[in-house]
This record gives C-alpha cells, sequence and structure tokens, in this order.
C-alpha cells in the first residue's frame, strides 16, 4: 500500500465520519425537498416543496430568522467589544470576565426561562418600574408579535461566546501601537476605528459568523421567547414536519438554510482573503 | 532663560517600587537632552510620564507655563518614537506618516506634501504603498521619525529608538535625527542606555541612577568631570583612586593614593575624597615629567583602534591606553604618567 492510502486510511476514522454523514444527511435532505423518501406518503419527484417555500409565511419566518441572527451577531459584537477595549488593561479585568462567562454555562432554555420570569407581568423588571412609579401598570415585554426577548436573551447568551473569541485578538494589540496612536492625537473613539478594529475585523468576521449560525438556526429560545407569528425557520421546519406531517417541505426549509449559511461562510472567506491581502 | 519643558519634583511609583524621585529638570526651547542610564534607572517612566502615557504620583510638569499634570497624551502636542517604531501594520508607509496629521484635521492638499516632504527627509520617497512589514528595519525606523516628524511637536520623544539596528546603521540613523532635529529646532527628549549615543547626539546629558538624577551636563562636563565614581564607570572607563591623605610642597598639592603621590591641581582635594583619570589620558612609557608610576602589565586586550592595558601597580590595577602598533605584553614591566590636568575630583565623594 503506498503512502498517499496509507494517509488516507488513517484519517478515514476522524475526516471520514463526518464526511459520510454531512453527505448521507445532505443528500437525504436535498432528495427528500425533491419528493424523494417521503416517509408520509408517496414519495416521486416534485417541485412542489419548493414552490411553498416561496409563500409568505416561508418568507416572514425567513425574515425572521435573518433578523434573530443579524440582531443578535452584532448586538453581543457591539457590547464585546465596548467591553474588551474598556476592560483592557483594567485591574478588575478577570474578574469581570469571569462574571461574563457566565451565561456559557447555561443551558440557552434555561437561560431563556430566567429572563422570560424576568421580564413577565409579575417579574422583578416590572416590579422596579412600578415600584419607581415608572409605569403606571405592569407591561407586556412578551408581546404576541414583538422578538425584543429572543434578541434580548440571544444577546445575553452570545456575549461570552464572542468574548472567547475576541477578547485574545483585542489583547494581542501590542501597547505601543495603542500609545502611537494616542500619541499622534486619536482619541478612545478614532483609536478603536484606526486601529483596534482593523487589525481584529478578521477575527471579528468569525465571532459574528459563528453566532449567526447558531443564532439564524436557533429553536429553543424562539420557541420559549418568540412571537406567535412568525415563527424562526428551525421552529417552522418542526411545525411542518411534526403537525403538518409534510417531511418535504421540512426539508426543502433545512436546505434553503444551509444555504443562506454557505452563502454567508463564502463571503466571510472571500473578505478574510481581501483582508489577508 | 524659557524653558520648554519644567519638571519638578516628579515622583512615579509601582507599588512598593519607586521608579522615580522626586526629579527635577528643566529643557530649553530647541534643546536636545538625553535621559541616560542603566536598565531600570527610571529614564522611560520619565518619558513616559512626558508623554502621558503614565501620571505622575507627585510633583508636575510644564510645557512652557502650561501644567500638563492630567492631560492625555492625544492633547499634549508631544510625538514620542517608540524601541519598537510601533508603526500601525495595516497602514501603508503613507497612511503611518499622514495619520497624525488626519487626526489633527489636516487637509488632503496638506497631508499629501508633508507626507511627500517627510518622506524625503527620512530618504523614503517612493516607498508610500509598501507595508512596514515589507521594510528593513532601518526603513521602519526611518517611518516611525517621519510619522512623528509630520505633526510638526512641540516636544520629540525618542525611547531608545535605536535599540534593534545593527551598529554601523545605528550610527547613521543617530547622525540622521541629530541633523533633523537642529534642522527643525525641535525640543527633545531622548531616552538610551548607550553613553556613546548619548554623547554624540546630545546638547545636555542626564544621567540617572535609581529614579534620581545622579548628574546633569553637557557630553564633554559628563565625560570630563563625572562628579562620583558611579558615572565615571558608567561613561566609558575610568581609573578611580582613594585619597588618603593630601600634603603641598614647593606650592603643589599632592594626593597620597594606593600608586603613589599624584599632584593634583586642585584647591578642595581632601583626605578621603575620590579621583578619577581616564585610561586614555595615562601616558604609557613617558619621557620623563610629573606623576610617573611604574607596573607590570596585567593583561592587555585589543581594541581595533588601540590596545587597552591593564597595569598592577603595587596591588592596585590601573587602565592605559596605547597605540594599536604598540608591541606590549603580559608581565612586562612599563612606566606610566598622569598628567595633572586629567585628574578629576570626585565631588560628590568628597570626605
Amino acid at each position: 500500500m503506498n503512502k498517499k492510502w496509507k494517509t488516507l486510511l488513517f484519517l478515514l476514522p476522524g475526516v471520514g465520519y463526518i464526511v459520510f454523514f454531512l453527505a448521507v444527511i445532505l443528500g437525504f435532505m436535498v432528495m427528500q425537498s425533491f419528493g424523494f423518501f417521503n416517509f408520509t406518503g408517496e414519495s416521486g419527484f416534485t417541485l412542489e416543496h419548493w414552490r411553498s417555500l416561496f409563500s409568505r409565511q416561508l418568507l416572514d419566518s425567513l425574515l425572521f430568522s435573518l433578523k434573530v441572527g443579524t440582531v443578535s451577531s452584532f448586538g453581543s459584537l457591539v457590547i464585546t467589544y465596548l467591553l474588551s477595549f474598556a476592560i483592557r488593561g483594567s485591574y478588575f479585568r478577570k474578574t469581570i470576565l469571569s462574571v461574563y462567562k457566565i451565561p456559557i454555562f447555561i443551558p440557552a432554555l434555561v437561560g431563556s426561562f430566567l429572563i422570560i420570569n424576568m421580564f413577565d407581568y409579575s417579574g422583578i423588571v416590572n416590579f422596579v418600574l412600578q415600584a419607581l412609579h415608572l409605569v403606571r401598570g405592569p407591561v407586556n415585554f412578551r408581546s404576541q408579535d414583538s422578538a425584543a426577548l429572543v434578541y434580548l436573551i440571544q444577546v445575553w447568551k452570545n456575549m461570552p461566546f464572542q468574548l472567547l473569541i475576541l477578547y485574545p485578538a483585542i489583547r494581542s494589540i501590542r501597547q505601543d501601537i495603542l500609545d502611537a496612536g494616542r500619541n499622534l492625537g486619536a482619541g478612545r473613539l478614532r483609536l478603536f476605528f484606526e486601529i483596534v478594529f482593523p487589525l481584529t475585523l478578521s477575527t471579528c468576521l468569525i465571532a459574528v459568523i459563528l453566532v449567526f449560525i447558531g443564532t439564524f438556526g436557533d429553536f429553543a429560545v424562539s420557541s420559549t421567547a418568540g412571537p406567535v407569528y412568525p415563527f424562526s425557520l428551525s421552529r417552522l421546519m418542526n411545525y411542518t414536519a411534526y403537525n403538518q406531517q409534510d417531511w418535504g417541505l421540512s426539508a426543502a426549509i433545512a436546505v434553503s438554510m444551509v444555504a443562506v449559511i454557505t452563502a454567508l461562510v463564502s463571503a466571510y472567506t472571500y473578505l478574510q482573503q481581501k483582508i489577508v491581502k | 532663560m524659557a524653558t520648554a519643558i519644567r519638571i519638578r519634583n516628579l515622583v512615579k511609583k509601582y507599588g512598593d517600587f519607586t521608579a522615580v524621585d522626586q526629579l527635577s529638570l528643566d529643557i530649553a526651547p530647541g534643546e536636545f537632552v538625553t535621559l541616560l542610564g542603566s536598565s531600570g534607572c527610571g529614564k522611560t517612566t520619565v518619558l513616559r510620564t512626558i508623554a502621558g502615557f503614565l501620571e505622575a504620583d507627585e510633583g508636575e510638569i510644564y510645557f512652557g507655563d502650561r501644567l500638563m499634570n492630567g492631560v492625555p497624551p492625544e492633547k499634549r502636542d508631544v510625538s514620542m518614537m517608540f524601541q519598537s517604531y510601533a508603526l500601525f501594520p495595516h497602514k501603508t508607509v503613507e497612511n503611518n506618516v499622514n495619520f497624525g496629521l488626519r487626526m489633527h484635521g489636516a487637509g488632503r492638499e496638506e497631508q499629501r506634501r508633508k507626507v511627500e516632504e517627510e518622506l524625503a527627509m527620512v530618504h523614503l520617497s517612493g516607498l508610500n504603498d509598501r507595508k512596514p512589514q515589507e521594510l528593513s528595519g532601518g526603513q521602519q525606523q526611518r517611518v516611525a521619525l517621519a510619522r512623528a516628524m509630520a505633526v510638526t511637536p512641540q516636544v520629540l520623544l525618542f525611547d531608545e529608538p535605536l535599540s534593534n539596528l545593527d551598529a554601523k546603521l545605528r550610527e547613521t540613523v543617530r547622525m540622521e535625527i541629530r541633523a533633523i532635529q537642529r534642522k527643525y529646532r525641535i525640543t527633545t527628549v531622548y531616552v538610551t542606555h548607550d553613553q556613546e549615543e548619548a554623547l554624540s547626539i546630545s546638547d545636555k546629558v542626564v544621567v540617572m541612577n535609581g529614579g534620581r538624577i545622579v548628574q546633569t551636563g553637557t557630553p564633554e562636563e559628563i565625560y570630563k568631570k563625572p562628579k562620583n565614581s558611579f558615572i565615571a564607570h558608567f561613561i566609558g572607563k575610568s581609573n578611580v583612586l582613594r585619597v588618603d591623605s593630601v600634603f603641598s610642597e614647593r606650592g603643589k598639592r599632592f594626593a597620597r593614593t594606593p600608586i603613589g603621590d599624584l599632584e593634583v591641581d586642585s584647591p578642595a582635594l581632601k583626605p578621603g575624597a575620590g579621583l578619577s583619570i581616564r585610561p586614555e589620558d595615562l601616558v604609557v612609557n613617558p619621557r620623563g615629567g610629573a606623576n610617573v608610576f611604574g607596573g607590570r602589565v596585567a593583561g592587555v586586550v585589543f581594541l581595533g583602534r588601540c590596545k587597552q592595558v591593564s597595569v598592577d601597580t603595587d596591588g592596585t590595577e590601573m587602565l592605559a591606553e596605547v597605540d594599536k602598533d604598540v608591541e606590549i605584553a603580559e608581565g612586562m614591566e612599563i612606566s606610566y604618567a598622569v598628567p595633572v590636568s586629567s585628574v578629576n575630583l570626585l565631588r560628590e565623594e568628597e570626605p
């Protein structure tokens, strides 16, 4: 056996496992979206599931998931950037970082319930607002068509994750480079946009993409704290497959989610190459 | 005389460690002052406090009559050149040089003109679009100088800017820095631990030790008239002798030292005082004269331009320098003269 085949054989348990299941699952999903492997009816080629994708409900769900992904990834990014830059060199840095990482250890569903409880009619937020006479009666933070709590929970949950990625990048900027910027007349804001942000841009992009992928495909938070309408795409997939028994449409939604994420990762790779250049 | 920078009783502490202790210094407009000292003596702390990167624990810093305590670095009108150059790695040479101009709100035309001027000044015209990592160490150093000069600062600070360059390049860039500073007459504070660099570039040298100023003076004063044995040894090499007793003979004053009786031209001479003599002032194998001593050669080191000879005189080691072509070897008995004019009384070590 030559060296090339030996190397491939050694790689098989790791890479082979990933590639096999990815290929099988993706292939199966694509086939299902075209009417094959139908669990609940007759199988056969059809474009019906893809035509259904362009319904109002599906487009609303797509938009909702895109919004949740975008707001969560950029919202947590802004807060994480501000915090990382502010605590760089601070005496209490270690304590702040430890506290900031707590949400990572709390499961999404538990975190979601905790925050819902805080903002509920009888939650602590309404209690404080009323005690301070800032509102007359309890405020409905969980209104039927609002995604505010979803954004809040996702930002809270993803901030520490982004911190783990971004903070080392910000810390790695040499102090003398920042000093040189200040010395030449840059205030903190210009220092951030002229030096810190460009030097951490590639790390920032990966932090945004990873959080976007997670929140774009989220099921748990949008199911507990999300609006009645629209559903997130994952929630809609679940609903279509189990409640409407339409596994083909569910597969078409899944394929389109993978397509959105693939497009995003491709855009990231392109931008990354431009930055490196 | 007007002062550009006035430092009064500056104290800077890091926990229990006092890095700068009650330091006071006046720097005249356009003057080139070098803070010289070994690692950890507090010279960089003083420089960073002038720049505003560190806040003084006690004392005041004035630029002219303006108190600078509490003024942030970006509002001080000070440019600093860092030991590591600190060029912005993501910006081109041009964008590095015009950074300060943009921060100060200069127009595009002024930026373009200034960048061309500064790059020409440091002999880097045409390299506008290069990134710092595409330049050699010497070129990066020049970009850093152009960037610092572009904003025409009131004060220019240098933090050991030549320490990463090789010896030859260091000498060239050192002369360029001096020429540019002379041309624009910008008040300059330069930090180095290299005494040769300090002596060759400065109008005034401030020698520091343990967070305090030990001596301030022109390079010549510092070299020829060190105040104590620390400076005598730190700036070049010196023979330091203790005065056991003092006596007069035929109207001349003599010091009894471990190498013998030495004529000294100083009315302040007292027993217990210290004397310093530079090795290059000793005359080996003289033809008569005063202050002549003998000894056995204990060691010879070839230094290129000369030979350094260590002479054992009654158990005291004296360093002398002789021409590189002089035949001299260990074990030889030689004589040497100490010219009266070369004997310096260490003023801070008077009893």
